[in-house]
């Protein structure tokens, strides 16, 4: 029996997989290990870190399929058994005040059964602008998500920013619908003006630290995807969060904040020998230079981005999506994306978002105008002075770039934040390029996903991305000793 | 005998009805300013010029001492020694030491303590001169006779504050356009052009604001009214956003060719769409170099602002300047003033300061990098951390507006950058008033013009009816 042909080929099947996984997570530390500007770990490497669930997350996909739209209720997800999970699940709700106003932020705690996980920080992971929860959970056919897979070795906390998630999602289209600041009930039409008219990055800054605080315990490094990337450097900033995340980073198409790319754009703009690199891709937003900000009129910070598939075609839909299928074009897959993801996911931006997001400081009085003309309109009857948002505006600009220990930044090499033709040109490489200006002594590294990945390779290889976002985590503790 | 009676009593008489005219226009200064709905008011120039008072030795003594110096640049250390009772006053010059960005700074403050017992009912008035000036223009004129301050102090404490750089003892042997003329940003010592350099490039309006605020500490109690001037409008603006400092202004803000914070220096474009161009004139330009557009050619922050004839001519003077004469152009009186003013005043201006107080917020990156290439070049001997600076830079932009239960801006009929004579409601300082108004609607919320003739240095024009006419500011703010 032993000797067997089927033994034989059993056995090496079942060693294959762990080999291949050892090797995989041992090159993602040896290339971390080497300063360099960046390194990539190769597609066949990549695709061979898998982490197995109890499960194989059926029963939160079957969670999702009874739901309209996959919108779930993630209360739900804290009735199932964490045995079955690989971990223990929480919904938390933390309401808090600012500006006079009541608000709502969402983190799905994903507390691991591995014991393990103690060793580790919490990941907290952020969305950008215009996701939630649930693309971090489970993905875009509502199998297990990035979030589901890193829980089963670390603990993991997804937060939704502020009016990005709603019990049961969106009934409406999304060119007409509202946030939801407030999840106990719907807003007016007053409330919704104001509430985008002053959703600055220290409203969400609060409402994360807040989640954080009171709901998890020990070291953290938070992982803002995309716009949420801002949030990371706001935390730097502090004292009690900075005490916990010790001096790290973890980017995940996380880029820099705002403060440091005006910084790079400055050395380039007086720098008479550069020339800007060719990319592949290009950028994944509506271009934030040449957008008519204010051609909505009066109430323009109340004229959110809304998603279309000619947006979500330019660079975010490629071929490892889960909806795509053979013969279909980027904007095929863009269309049946915000189709499936029409009702659960939030679709929409704010302007103040993209501004304070981008090098806008300059907008700051016509911000302040704006949020002015939205009290006068609704005849503030909640209070809120302008002076205590002004003195929040822009607050991504003062982020300080010091104090880090151990940064790296994880990126797609279709995502816009990479250049797959010139990687030493790519956008988080130059960021990280400016970190080790102001971190000499820290270790500063880019890896970069080497295969056709964009910036929403969480849905595309979520198994992947989170078995290489563990030996990643696991080279960021090591450094400590 | 009988002549000697006749004429003390026509003295009596005369000192009498001067001092009973006096009492009229402070009542109709008073009366002006009382008017809540006005979004303006103006003085007329008979009243104006009626004003003012004499000083005990007619300012003779600071006068020798100014004219016995090269340039003017009188010690005021020596001061002290002139009694209070020849002053009117008593003088004090005071340095403070202080430490930002991990690098020295002194700023100094020409107290001037009342002898009038009634001077304590008042707050310490504190004027700080704007970005190339210093506390000699506050104190004499262009001629070295008596100027603001003296006539002030004979009624109220005043602090003149001289913003760090601006003063140098002796004043400057180089020539305004000499790169070699910097500023004293020490005062026991001279500093590496290197060293120089950075500090042109560190002297934001927080780094400033931390020096008054250590000199107003230590060395006045009690209610205060900051007075700044031009560029320093920031200043008394900034000062709101400290708890301490507000706890001694009450709420209560004076400006003299002020204007209004960064903040504010776009909103009229935003709400009311007026294009750029149109509003260009709202931000004292004056003498002052703005940077260019391009990057690439941008001035680089390390270098200061020099002033010239050219620059002064254009709406800072006028037929009031003390140099004036009959015939003379307005460049011949700017070129005079440079002259006159060339080893006692500043006459420099550092970018930083013009920057965070005009509107371009976009030149933060910029900024940063600017410093961190001079740190690299030079090895950062000093130890600066960029970060701090970057904390600091555009708090301009960050004053709070609300809070004020007594405001006041006081502003010539000629002084162009704030005033609009031939269209007073496009004025800057009405647009200002009213902004403020809209922050405060319980607070009082003035604009008084004086209606002579005035620039934007009636300082050294008509110190004292400028003194006069802002003392009953003063009281009626009481």
């Amino acid at each position: 029996m032993n000797s067997s042909p089927l033994t034989y080929l059993l056995a090496l099947a079942i060693g294959w997989v762990p080999c291949l996984r050892a090797d995989a997570g041992a090159k993602i530390h040896a290339l971390l290990d080497q300063d360099k500007p960046f390194t990539m770990l190769s597609e066949s490497d990549f695709r061979s870190l898998k982490i197995s669930l109890p499960d194989e997350g059926k029963q939160v996909s079957s969670l999702a399929l009874a739901a309209p739209g996959g919108a779930f209720d993630p209360r739900d997800v804290a009735k199932l058994d964490p045995k079955s999970l690989g971990y223990k699940a929480d919904w938390i709700v933390e309401r808090f005040t600012r500006y006079n106003l009541p608000w709502d932020i969402g983190g799905l705690r994903l507390t691991s059964m591995d014991p393990n996980a103690k060793k580790y920080p919490w990941v907290v992971i952020l969305n950008g602008g215009a996701a939630n929860i649930y693309e971090f959970y489970i993905d875009l056919k509502n199998r297990p998500g990035w979030g589901q897979f890193l829980a089963q070795k670390l603990n993991v906390m997804i937060v939704s920013i502020p009016g990005n998630f709603k019990y049961g999602g969106w009934a409406k289209p999304i060119a007409d619908r509202d946030p939801a600041f407030l999840l106990d009930r719907d807003l007016t039409a007053d409330e919704v003006l104001v509430y985008n008219s002053v959703f600055t990055f220290e409203v969400i800054h609060q409402g994360l630290k807040q989640l954080v605080m009171e709901n998890t315990t020990g070291d953290i490094v938070i992982v803002g995807h995309s716009t949420g990337g801002e949030l990371p450097g706001l935390a730097q900033g502090d004292p009690e969060l900075k005490a916990r995340l010790k001096g790290r980073y973890l980017g995940w198409g996380s880029g820099g904040p705002v403060r440091i790319k005006a910084i790079i754009a400055a050395k380039r703009a007086a720098d008479p020998t550069y020339i800007p690199a060719p990319t592949l891709t290009g950028g994944g937003e509506t271009g934030g230079s040449t957008r008519n900000w204010k051609q909505a009129g009066d109430f323009w910070l109340n004229d959110m981005a809304r998603r279309t598939p000619q947006v979500y075609s330019r660079v975010y839909s490629r071929w490892l999506n889960p909806l795509y299928e053979p013969g279909m074009s980027v904007l095929d897959i863009a269309t049946k994306w915000l189709e499936v993801e029409g009702r659960r996911r939030a679709n929409f931006k704010q302007p103040l978002q993209d501004l304070e997001h981008g090098d806008h400081f300059g907008m700051k009085t016509e911000i302040e105008v704006g949020i002015e003309k939205a009290l006068a309109k609704t005849g503030n009857p909640w209070g809120i002075n302008v002076e205590e948002v002004q003195k929040d505006l822009h607050s991504t600009s003062y982020v300080p770039l010091k104090g880090y220990r151990t940064m790296v930044w994880c990126v797609g090499k279709l995502d816009g934040h990479w250049n797959p033709i010139y990687p030493e040109k790519g956008t988080d490489v130059r960021i990280a390029e400016e970190y080790k200006l102001h971190n000499p002594k820290a270790k500063i590294r880019v890896i970069g996903w080497d295969l056709n990945v964009t910036h929403y390779a969480h849905v595309e290889l979520p198994e992947q991305l989170a078995g290489a976002f563990v030996q990643v985590v696991d080279w960021m503790m090591k450094q400590d000793i | 005998m009988k002549p000697f009676l006749f004429s003390a009593a026509l003295l009596m008489g005369l000192l009498t009805l001067k001092a009973f005219a006096a009492d009229e226009v402070e009542k109709k200064i008073w009366s002006l300013l009382d008017d809540p709905k006005a979004p303006y008011v103006s003085l007329d120039t008979p009243s104006f010029m009626s004003l003012g008072w004499e000083l005990p030795d007619g300012g003779k003594r600071v006068t020798d001492l100014a004219l016995a110096a090269p340039g003017g640049a009188f010690d005021p250390r020596d001061l002290h020694t002139i009694p209070a009772s020849v002053l009117g006053y008593k003088a004090d010059w005071i340095v403070e030491r202080y430490r930002h960005y991990n690098m020295d700074w002194d700023i100094a403050g020409l107290r001037l303590t009342s002898n009038d017992p009634e001077a304590k009912k008042y707050p310490w008035l504190v004027i700080m001169n704007g970005g190339a000036a210093n506390v000699y223009e506050f104190y004499v004129d262009l001629k070295n006779r008596a100027g603001w301050g003296q006539y002030l102090a004979q009624k109220l404490n005043v602090l003149i504050v001289t913003i760090p750089g601006n003063f140098k003892y002796g004043g400057w042997d180089e020539p305004v356009k000499s790169e070699e003329r910097q500023p004293a940003y020490l005062l026991d010592r001279n500093l590496s052009m290197e060293e120089s350099e950075l500090r042109n490039c560190l002297l934001t309006n927080t780094n400033v604001m931390k020096g008054l605020k250590q000199l107003l500490m230590k060395n006045t109690m009690g209610d205060l009214l900051l007075i700044g001037h031009s560029t320093s409008g920031e200043m008394a603006m900034l000062a709101n956003n400290d708890p301490e400092l507000r706890a001694r202004t009450k709420g209560r803000y004076l400006g003299w060719g002020s204007g209004g914070p960064a903040r504010m220096d776009q909103v009229r474009e935003a709400r009311e769409g007026v294009a750029a161009s149109e509003d260009a004139g709202r931000r004292p330009s004056y003498g002052s170099t703005s940077a260019p557009a391009t990057p690439r050619e941008r001035t680089p922050l390390h270098k200061l602002s020099r002033r010239d004839a050219a620059g002064y001519s254009r709406g800072y003077s006028r037929f009031l300047n003390p140099l004036y004469e009959p015939g003379d152009s307005t460049y011949q009186i700017a070129e005079k003033w440079i002259k006159a003013e060339g080893r006692r005043r500043a006459q420099f201006k550092q970018q930083i300061q013009s920057i965070e107080h005009g509107g371009d917020s976009s030149l933060k990156g910029w900024i940063e990098v600017s410093i961190e290439t001079l740190l690299d070049k030079a090895g950062n001997p000093w130890g600066v951390n960029l970060e701090e600076v970057s904390a600091d830079l555009f708090s301009t932009h960050y004053t709070r507006m609300d809070g004020y239960t007594q405001m006041v801006w006081t502003v010539a009929h000629y002084d162009r950058n704030h005033w609009v004579p031939e269209d007073p409601m496009k004025s800057v300082e009405v647009f200002f008033a009213n902004e403020y108004r809209k922050k405060n609607p319980e607070a009082k919320v003035r604009l008084m013009v004086w209606d002579p003739l005035m620039t934007h240095y009636a300082h050294v024009e008509l110190p004292k009816q400028l003194a006069a006419a802002t003392y009953s500011v003063v009281r009626w703010f009481e």
